[in-house]
């Protein structure tokens, strides 16, 4: 699991463009949207993308994504229990 | 209609990856350096703290870089500012990157953040949000730099006293490693008359 989260946090910081970030600024638990990264609906938009892209996980129920994507931990979770 | 005489409060200019806020040097580049990476760079100098200027496209943080050094010049900006830009390209840096996306074989979804950049007005979208503006804005697609149209085009709406008598306006045209920017600020209090003439000097640096 571990070794998702560390492969997911390298994937958002590149596909969303976030240049003054590490992988290792980046907690598991720190909230994706509001004060934690401050994330915004584009976003959003570009992570369901990715989990389509990268792991072949089709997100249809928006109010699904305010759960998966409240933190790196939960997207890794979600990812680990519906990856084709 | 109330007519007055409009006078430019500030201006800044980027091209050759040089920028040049009331011709005064503020950055310079190497000419071969890749225009992404002259932004960015031109980013790191003003000393902002702004992620989201990571994500625009390459028109957007060009006009964000110059409005934000027209502001530190000249004051902060009215909130009813117009803003009447104006460029040969339109948006088709992002354009083209999302018809890539689009029709790139085996892409299953393309990018929602390219997507957003498709259209040049989103550009002052941008700088509207950074500096609350509210105001109205229009974006002109000419064949080149055109003040003969710009001139009297601002002078007609700032008469309509709509605008707080204030409006930046400018060339901003960018291509995939090009930038030709010239933006101007005018107003009632400014120090160069806003006359095609004047406008042509800047463009071509007469005045510096």
């Amino acid at each position: 699991m571990s070794e998702l989260t560390q492969e997911l946090k390298a994937k958002i910081i590149a596909q969303l463009n976030l240049e003054d970030l590490t992988v290792a600024d980046l907690d598991d638990h720190t909230p994706l949207f509001g004060d934690g990264l401050g994330l915004d609906s584009i976003d959003a938009l570009e992570l369901i993308v990715m989990l389509d892209k990268s792991y072949g996980i089709k997100l249809s129920d928006p109010k699904e994504g305010r759960k998966v994507f409240e933190t790196i931990q939960t997207m890794a979770d979600f990812i680990e229990a519906n990856r084709t | 209609m109330e007519k007055q005489n409009y006078t430019i409060r500030s201006y800044c200019s980027i091209r050759d990856r040089s920028i040049r806020v009331n011709g005064n040097n503020f950055f310079d580049a190497d000419p071969s350096a890749p225009l992404g990476d002259f932004l960015k760079s031109a980013y790191r100098k003003l000393g902002v703290d702004y992620p989201k200027f990571h994500k625009m496209d390459g028109l957007c943080k060009a006009i964000f870089i110059a409005a934000e050094l027209i502001t530190r010049e000249s004051g902060p900006y009215e909130q009813h500012m117009a803003l009447l830009f104006a460029n040969r390209s339109s948006s088709y840096l992002s354009d083209n990157r999302h018809a890539n996306d689009v029709f790139m074989p085996g892409n299953p979804v393309a990018s929602p953040s390219t997507f957003v950049y498709t259209l040049p007005n989103i550009a002052m979208g941008e700088i509207s949000i950074r500096h609350q503006l509210q105001s109205e804005n229009v974006f002109f697609i000419f064949d080149s730099y055109l003040p003969e149209f710009l001139v009297p085009y601002a002078n007609a709406t700032l008469d309509s006293q709509r605008f707080e008598r204030s409006a930046l306006c400018g060339w901003t045209e960018v291509t995939e490693e090009t930038c030709d920017l010239l933006l101007y600020r005018i107003g009632a209090s400014g120090y160069l008359p806003h006359s095609i003439a004047q406008l042509e000097r800047l463009y071509n640096k007469e005045d510096e």
